[in-house]
């Protein structure tokens, strides 16, 4: 190479073309909620590259060895072209000029992780080399990412942040520290569908290319996949039994605030006496982040209160106990067992249900 | 030609193209040296989850509650715009000038005058003191709108491209030895890592919302207080002084039911209103909210009451109604109860659906539920019955869905 280097710009264009998101049919009914159209609540906005309820957990960066189909390459990325641009005059000047001709090698994974619903995620991790980590004088940047599936080949989002619409990151970004990507679609553009098989080309935009090739997805090559979901806030809802519908389950998961350690399940049930009169139990129980299920929840029935408030205390007794894990966003498989001692007319017995979920909760749409 | 330039995937082409050479500009040095800068300030996190946001939770970087842009609709045509592209209330910024690449020319080096405009959008404020609110005060987002003129916008023969940005606020002053003067800047809400790199194309007019940088070392800015925003190009003098900077003061965010109306009413009702409310001083009884996405325009709001009867023995009332998008009451909902139930099952559907009368539901701010309720369980012997006006308080915080 001769002369000055190129400076770098990327373009992006929208091209307008009016998406909607795919609508799918559910059903409903129970309790006194009115039937929902399943249309989705945002018009113009790219088509999803993975369930929202994905990532409530994080990116799981350097977790690519759980992938068993984990690719992973190494490539030269090259330094900041911006840095060749920093005048003689600048205290950074001899920095920037090494930074200018810099090139590192970087390795580059490429893996999926299982999503709900036999739907999985694709990621990009791009790991510096050792001891360069968090290196900020000089650093690789971020290559051209380009996906080709069947005659279809385009520049691809990708970002940081999970569930974004229009963040991007832009070829030429400086990569400081191992980073972790999601691959997205981009409004007004083809989508992809990345649970399916293609070409993934990562160029270092000096004169080497990476390909990546992906078998389409099959979440029976991920035991993650059948362990059914990580309990997170995307489980929060309504469950019934559409053969019984007029009793349901509400679920909430909390955060803790004890730093990402721990979360909240409770669970209210509405359910009715021996008299077929309204009546709740209530299941609570703290369990560690990353979970699939909680056993022998604690379950209390009150009593003693009042109507609006018209009451000074409640005697809370031991019910028995409940499990619960999820399997995808819409079922739930639960076991109860009461104990002994509950009061006359109090709800009791044991046994297992399957529930199907009624709705979704604006912006905690689990899918 | 360079053998450095983007190489182009057959003829589809989205964000890259192949570049001619160019000679290097000296004219405006410093736009790198800010890049640069900028990367002394991104120290790996003290905490190394810290980046990986394992919560949604009211994480110490964030600018403003989570739920504040849950309405924000695409509001242009065939274009995402996450962010809200009309300016409201008191308004901030002027013309700024910025660099532009143009594509004609064989430096590129070409100026463009915009219009910036600086602005609060009123989010939940209950009074919890945050990162961002550190004295428990109003609270809004502030959002940035870079405006390229009406003749302009959208061209790519010529465009600008993003300014650097700093804050000062308080003891962070312009400039600060360890850049603790920058903020995050970005075109979608509720992101922590996401940036805009300096000089990147700003080809159609956008809006950016302010945030803060996750890493350590990084300030938490409370932009609900005054501060002031500098825009700067990165052109210099042949003395290496800055000639390209744009300083705008914001006031604190103080609103009035004139300035900001939006503050002083209920919050629209979305997602983020989903949770447990109950009156700390009867702990045992209280109501379970969950509001669902429907066809776009409108949502259905639910409401779990989980009360006594007469007798002290546990009872349950539901309530739903379908609203439009933007309401910020659910006024005269419907509620009942069933009788003929079983459980865990066990009877034969249907159960009776039973009228138990009214409630009127709003939210003064993510922390409290005030409604207002008349009816009576007539089928039922002893259940419940009564009227009268509640404001309940929000228990927890439910994951990925943090409302504060």
């Amino acid at each position: 190479m001769t002369g000055n280097p190129t400076r770098s710009r990327d373009r992006h264009v929208n091209r307008p073309r009016s998406r909607r998101f795919r609508v799918g049919p559910w059903l409903l009914a129970a309790l006194l909620v009115p039937a929902i159209a399943w249309t989705d609540a945002r018009a113009d906005t790219p088509a999803r590259a993975y369930p929202p309820s994905c990532f409530a957990d994080g990116l799981p960066l350097g977790q690519g060895a759980q992938d068993p189909h984990l690719q992973g390459l190494s490539i030269s990325l090259h330094g900041d072209f911006n840095a060749c641009f920093v005048s003689t005059a600048s205290p950074t000047y001899a920095v920037a000029q090494q930074e200018c001709h810099y090139s590192e090698a970087v390795n580059v994974f490429v893996f999926r992780v299982p999503c709900s619903a036999g739907t999985s995620a694709t990621l990009l991790e791009i790991d510096r080399a050792a001891g360069m980590q968090g290196h900020t004088d000089l650093y690789p940047t971020f290559p051209g990412v380009w996906v080709l599936q069947g005659a279809h080949i385009a520049y691809i989002r990708l970002s940081q942040d999970a569930n974004t619409t229009t963040t991007q990151t832009f070829v030429n970004s400086p990569v400081y520290r191992n980073s972790i990507y999601t691959l997205e679609n981009s409004a007004g553009q083809s989508a992809f569908d990345y649970n399916q098989s293609f070409t993934l080309t990562v160029d270092n935009n000096t004169g080497l290319a990476l390909q990546f090739a992906l078998d389409a997805y099959h979440p029976a090559d991920y035991p993650a996949a059948a362990l059914g979901m990580p309990l997170t806030g995307y489980l929060t809802g309504s469950w019934y039994d559409p053969a019984h519908s007029g009793e349901g389950i509400l679920t909430q998961i909390f955060d803790n605030g004890d730093g990402a350690i721990t979360r909240t399940f409770v669970a209210t049930w509405y359910t009715f006496d021996a008299t077929g009169v309204p009546f709740w139990l209530v299941a609570q129980g703290t369990f560690p982040i990353g979970a699939t299920h909680v056993d022998n929840v604690a379950v209390q029935s009150v009593s003693g209160g009042g109507f609006a408030g018209a009451f000074n205390a409640v005697t809370r007794s031991a019910w028995g106990t409940m499990s619960f894990a999820f399997s995808d966003c819409s079922h739930v498989h639960f076991s109860y067992a009461s104990g002994n001692g509950n009061a006359a007319g109090v709800p009791a017995g044991s046994g297992t249900r399957d529930w199907v979920r009624i709705g979704n909760i604006d912006a905690l749409n689990c899918q | 030609m360079s053998a450095k330039h983007f190489r182009l995937a057959g003829a589809l082409v989205l964000f890259a193209a192949a570049l001619p050479a160019l000679a290097a500009s000296t004219a405006r040095p410093r736009v790198v040296v800010e890049q640069l800068a900028r990367t002394k300030l991104l120290q790996p996190a003290a905490n190394a989850g810290a980046a990986q946001a394992k919560e949604l939770i009211p994480n110490a970087s964030r600018a403003y509650p989570a739920g504040c842009f849950s309405d924000t609709q695409p509001s242009v045509a065939g274009n995402i715009e996450p962010l809200p592209v009309t300016p409201s209330g008191p308004l901030y910024g002027g013309a700024v000038t910025l660099y532009a690449y143009n594509t004609q020319l064989v430096n590129h080096d070409t100026t463009e005058n915009v219009t910036i405009t600086i602005w609060r959008l009123p989010c939940s404020s209950s009074g919890d003191k945050t990162g961002y609110n550190p004295d428990g005060g109003a609270v809004a987002a502030t959002l940035i709108r870079i405006q390229r003129s009406a003749a302009s916008n959208g061209t790519t023969l010529i465009y600008p491209t993003f300014p650097a940005i700093r804050i000062a606020q308080g003891s962070i002053g312009f400039d600060d030895a360890n850049f603790r003067d920058y903020a995050r800047v970005v075109a979608e809400p509720n992101t922590v890592i996401a940036d805009t790199n300096i000089d990147a194309p700003v080809i159609s007019s956008t809006t950016y919302v302010l945030e803060n940088y996750p890493y350590s070392g990084a300030s938490v800015f409370a932009f609900n207080q005054s501060f002031q925003i500098r825009f700067d190009n990165g052109y210099t003098d042949t003395s290496g002084n800055p000639i390209g900077q744009t300083v705008f003061s914001i006031p604190a965010y103080n609103p009035t039911a004139s300035s900001y109306p939006a503050a002083s009413q209920p919050l629209p009702i979305n997602g983020y209103l989903s949770g447990s409310w109950y009156d700390p001083t009867h702990s045992g009884e209280g109501i379970l909210t969950q509001v669902y996405d429907n066809d776009g325009k409108t949502r259905i709001f639910a409401a779990t009451w989980y009360t006594f009867d007469q007798a002290g023995i546990p009872f349950w009332l539901v309530a739903s109604a379908t609203f439009s998008v933007g309401a910020t009451s659910i006024p005269n909902m419907a509620v009942g109860y069933r009788t003929g139930g079983g459980f865990a099952g066990s009877f034969t559907p249907p159960a009776p659906q039973q009228n138990w009368g009214t409630m009127t539901v709003s939210f003064p701010n993510c922390q409290k539920m005030t409604f207002s309720y008349n009816g009576a369980a007539t089928a039922v012997n002893g259940g419940p019955a009564g009227s009268g006006t509640k404001t309940f308080t929000r228990l927890g915080s439910i994951n990925s869905l943090a409302c504060q």
